[in-house]
């Protein structure tokens, strides 16, 4: 009856004694991982004593000796494979201490081991700089293809790499690279690195994914081509995103009967590529009109002597003529203030045309002609103010309803302005 | 009060004195003895409480039993309270109220644990054992090790001020040098595999500036220590754990040897994803060409900062190389920073 009693207690008791055990093991690895911490060598020796199977400890251990003692820290990295293969980061230290002593082989085989037990970026971007330093260009192509499906941020240090190898602007292919932020991050890589001559392939392929989030970076390429000279090829960037549905309108790119974009200002100007540039300017405000198409530009009478309030770059052919036609009125603008149209060759700024007097009460059409030199094949189309002398700044506004830039029909005579 | 108060006696009283008691106090709170029926009620209560403490003081061991419950609940200062008089009711308290025993056990060596520890560290601990597997998140500067040298900003860092400085953790291991520790370490309990790492007698402290006076045989090739060629990053993987520093992803450094002087270019990229400020480090280095297996250059950038680096050859393929802003430029930029560099082979 008695022993029966007792054996009634055995669950309880074993159930104790497991959470005595439990807890006694909780608070010998809370030690444990408590002098790890204090990361120095005593400590984490003490760690280890405490919990041998923990390689992580030997790992540290390696860290803090290796300064110092590189032996004992490859011991201690030994230990740490040993206890747990999976441990790639120690058979990257590993590998790498083994090329320093220029144990080529044993080196590949740890990188490669690590590459192996982790299937993340570092194992193999630390594979492809390995064959990189040991011009073993077959595999370093391996290693860097199976970086860039694993890359994640910033993917400069990959595009360095192998355009060190072969600078050529097919790394988006020769990769394989799927993941948009990477391929986005190539354009911007030799976009940064002035490779404009290069950006094609990539421009090709961000274009054909016809991402929203890509463009602003193709709007820049598109900027950086005109930059370089290269009008068509930006023409084209942009007309294929206008195509996608991503800008508001084509840019002629210099054909037709009307050269200037978004010349109705049907679309709010973006200050970027082929469309209107509205520089922020103190005193000076743009906005739309919201009943007639049209642009308002509002002089407040504080704005600087001289400033560009509108700008276009219009592709153009060279050795022409043109003209340019605009529709507006003013309030408040006398005739001779300062504020007119200013035509320049986009690549060094040689004026081509200039007309004074943009101003207007009522309705009227102003017309300024002007004629493109040799090789000249962007124009800059702006619209400026410059105090005139014996007048006072303008405090007033005007709405322009209608931008044009058309072939020019009439024999190259000068630049007028007429209403 | 006990049972012996309650009657008025001795602890030690005989069975007879025990008796004599009880009939004295049933005399007084017998219930026939109260006509007020509610006086009454109270008085059968009371003698049937006299009855209860009568039944444990005149059984001889029910009576050892109450002495002993009673000692202990005189040393635990807990007198006159009933004390669980054996280890068997004890257990059996404890398997009737096995819930919150199990709950107050799980709570107390969690609480310990988590303590021991170090707290929320504790959580960061875990996450760093499988960081292998999960590399997403803030690391440290490639290459950052604990060291002899006590150098400002130790682990790549920006900052706006006009001075360069170490980060906290850069700071709390200059506080604390492996090596120091290593001599001063007590007695500890070795295992086998620890024992094989740990037994060799440390080296002294001067170790590094011992090998500087004594270039290694194996940094050697001809008269000196060779830095001229170029050096390109190599992981260092315990540095993808430190948060808040930025760890090089790239880096190469060129280096040209010209009548005694050192000169080259160095070149870096660090991983930065929570600053809006160039992660890419260039510069240009030049200074007299080191003699030993350490070194310090110059460097200036574009931008106009200037600062040092210190090189420290430890094979003829490894360059550890470790730089400093001394001069802030125009533009924000990483201050400071760390890199293991390994010898371009052939190209």
């Amino acid at each position: 009856m008695r022993a029966r009693g007792w054996a009634s207690f055995l669950p309880v008791g074993a159930a104790l004694a497991g959470l005595l055990m439990a807890a006694a093991w909780s608070i010998r690895e809370g030690w444990a991982d408590y002098r790890m911490r204090q990361e120095t060598v005593s400590a984490t020796a003490a760690a280890i004593a405490l919990t041998p199977g923990q390689s992580e400890y030997y790992a540290r251990l390696a860290w803090l000796v290796s300064n110092h003692d590189p032996r004992k820290a490859k011991e201690a990295l030994g230990r740490a494979v040993e206890l747990n293969p999976w441990d790639a980061r120690s058979w990257i230290e590993l590998g790498l201490r083994a090329e320093a002593e220029g144990d080529s082989a044993r080196s590949e085989e740890c990188l490669l081991r690590a590459a192996k037990a982790d299937n993340t970026f570092l194992p193999r971007w630390t594979l492809a700089n390995y064959y990189f330093r040991h011009d073993d260009l077959a595999k370093f192509w391996i290693w860097a293809k199976q970086s860039a499906a694993m890359v994640y941020g910033d993917a400069q240090p990959l595009f360095l790499l192998c355009g060190r190898v072969e600078e050529d602007g097919k790394l988006i292919d020769r990769l394989q690279i799927q993941a948009p932020a990477v391929q986005a991050g190539y354009l911007s890589y030799l976009l940064g690195r002035n490779r404009v001559d290069l950006i094609g392939p990539a421009v090709q392929r961000l274009v054909a994914a016809n991402r929203e989030a890509d463009v602003p970076l193709l709007i820049t390429a598109g900027e950086r081509l005109l930059e370089a000279g290269r009008i068509q090829e930006a023409a084209e960037l942009w007309n294929r995103q206008a195509t996608a549905g991503r800008v508001g309108f084509q840019t002629p790119a210099g054909a037709g009967e009307q050269l200037a974009a978004n010349g109705d200002f049907a679309v709010p100007p973006a200050s970027r590529g082929f469309d209107w540039r509205l520089p922020a300017v103190d005193g000076v405000s743009v906005s739309r009109e919201e009943t007639a198409r049209g642009l308002r530009v509002t002089f407040s009478g504080r704005e600087p002597e001289d400033c560009e309030v509108l700008a276009q770059l219009v592709p153009v052919s060279e050795e022409r003529q043109y003209e340019l036609v605009f529709h507006y009125r003013t309030r408040g603008i006398a005739t001779r203030q300062g504020l007119g149209w200013r035509i320049t060759d986009a690549r060094g700024g040689t004026p081509l045309g200039e007309g004074a007097g943009v101003a207007a009460e009522e309705d009227a059409e102003g017309r300024l002609t002007f004629a493109t030199p040799a090789k000249c094949r962007l124009v800059r189309v702006a619209l400026r103010y410059h105090r005139s002398p014996g007048t006072t700044r303008m405090e007033g506004f005007l709405i322009l309803r209608t931008v044009a830039v058309r072939p020019g029909q009439l024999p190259i005579d000068g630049s007028r302005v007429r209403k | 009060m006990d049972y012996y108060e309650e009657l008025g006696i001795q602890p030690e009283a005989t069975i007879g004195e025990i008796r004599e008691a009880y009939k004295l106090a049933a005399r007084l709170v017998h219930p026939d003895t109260q006509r007020d029926p509610r006086l009454k009620n109270l008085a059968e209560c009371q003698m049937k409480r006299l009855s209860d403490v009568m039944a444990v003081l005149v059984n001889p061991e029910e009576r050892a039993r109450y002495d002993a419950g009673l000692a202990r609940g005189m040393r635990a200062g807990r007198q006159g309270l009933p004390v669980p008089a054996s280890g068997r009711e004890l257990l059996q308290s404890a398997m009737q109220q096995w819930f919150w025993v199990l709950l107050v056990s799980m709570t107390v060596g969690t609480g310990v644990w988590y303590a021991l520890a170090g707290g929320a560290d504790a959580a960061a601990g875990a996450s760093r054992v499988e960081s292998a597997q999960v590399p997403e998140r803030p690391v440290a500067a490639q290459g950052e090790r604990p060291a002899v040298t006590k150098r400002p900003g130790r682990i790549a860092r920006t900052t706006d001020k006009g001075k360069a400085e170490p980060t906290a953790r850069a700071r709390e291991t200059l506080a604390e040098e492996p090596e120091a520790n290593l001599r001063r370490t007590p007695p500890i309990l070795m295992t086998p595999g620890l024992a094989s790492i740990l037994v060799r007698k440390p080296e002294p402290e001067a170790a590094p500036a011992e090998q500087n006076a004594r270039p290694a045989e194996a940094v050697r090739s001809g008269g000196g220590p060779r830095y001229a060629g170029e050096w390109l990053y190599a992981a260092d993987a315990r540095e993808e754990d430190h948060a808040g520093a930025y760890p090089a992803r790239y880096v190469e450094l060129r280096l040209r040897e010209t009548g005694g002087t050192l000169v080259g270019d160095y070149r870096a990229v660090h991983r930065m994803l929570d600053k809006a400020i160039s992660p890419e480090v260039t510069f240009r280095v030049s200074g007299e060409s080191p003699q030993g297996t350490t070194g310090k250059l110059e460097w200036e950038s574009g931008a106009g900062a200037r600062g040092e680096l210190e090189l420290t050859l430890k094979s003829s393929d490894e360059l550890r190389v470790r730089w400093w802003t001394t001069q802030f430029g125009k533009q924000e930029a990483l201050s400071s920073g760390m890199a293991v560099l390994m010898r371009l082979k052939t190209r």
